[in-house]
């Protein structure tokens, strides 16, 4: 596969496995719009849970939601109640959920001899962060009926 | 029957304990642990019936603690839950002793097709 092939297997596995992944913890009737290309891999959400790609494809995968978006995902899947979560929760939750999206991305986009980082998360009232990365950013929006998650990918 | 999950997220733990009590099992019990360390000592002091164990923590990794935890002759049926499900890593785990595996994300149907067996 060259490069290019490569990165549509990956955005291509990302889609699906989100899809997956939200309708089996907690969203009905998610859809994707079409996949965006981005000037630059800028975060600006209130919460972002964060992969890096390493290997023989290297990249960074961001998972970035509101508070509110974060909190109801994992309230919809621990059971607990959205009022009693603290940052502690929604750090771990974005992480976790992350971790999960590109796991499984690395599993059924088996292109092989990838590794990632475990996932680092970040919570902010209002912030900027941006990322020089070696590929192009595209965006990946997932909506639910109340909510919207946001997907970047350098990969 | 007394059930130890080790994950070193909080959040997935709590998926893991909803997950086990909408599958329906009979669970008297459940104990948590932070990683492959705090794994061994809680299995050590309070032994439980089933395992499950995530794979990538801090300190004690999950493949490590299934190879300690068989060091001390602990037979207690161990089953990974992990987000990277290749068959070599899957086969690398059985190798050192864990007895199952489970890929996230898991439906409660999931839980009692792979985890039915330890519960008769």
């Amino acid at each position: 596969m060259n490069s290019g092939d490569i990165r549509q297997t990956l955005l291509e596995t990302l889609r699906q496995v989100i899809l997956r992944i939200l309708e089996t913890e907690s969203w009905k009737q998610v859809t994707c719009d079409p996949i965006q290309r981005l000037p630059a891999f800028q975060l600006t959400q209130e919460v972002c849970g964060i992969v890096q790609i390493h290997g023989v494809r290297r990249g960074i995968v961001a998972v970035t939601a509101s508070r509110r978006t974060t909190a109801a995902i994992i309230s919809a899947v621990t059971g607990s109640e959205v009022r009693e979560m603290i940052d502690e929760d929604i750090l771990d939750g974005i992480a976790e959920l992350a971790n999960m999206v590109c796991g499984n991305m690395k599993t059924y986009a088996n292109i092989g001899g990838i590794t990632l980082t475990p996932p680092m998360a970040i919570l902010g009232g209002s912030f900027v962060a941006q990322w020089k990365t070696e590929h192009p950013v595209h965006q990946l929006t997932f909506r639910g009926r109340d909510h919207t998650l946001i997907v970047l990918a350098s990969v | 029957m007394r059930v130890l999950i080790v994950d070193d997220s909080s959040v997935m733990r709590k998926i893991v304990t909803r997950g086990l009590r909408q599958a329906g099992f009979k669970i008297d019990d459940i104990l948590e642990a932070g990683d492959g360390q705090q794994g061994l000592a809680t299995q050590g002091k309070d032994k439980c019936d089933l395992i499950l164990s995530d794979w990538n923590m801090p300190n004690m990794d999950g493949l490590t603690f299934v190879k300690e935890l068989r060091k001390t002759g602990d037979k207690t049926p161990i089953v990974m839950v992990t987000t990277e499900g290749g068959e070599a890593k899957v086969a690398e785990a059985i190798k050192s002793g864990a007895n199952g595996h489970i890929k996230k994300p898991f439906t409660p149907d999931t839980l009692r097709a792979t985890l039915g067996q330890f519960f008769k």
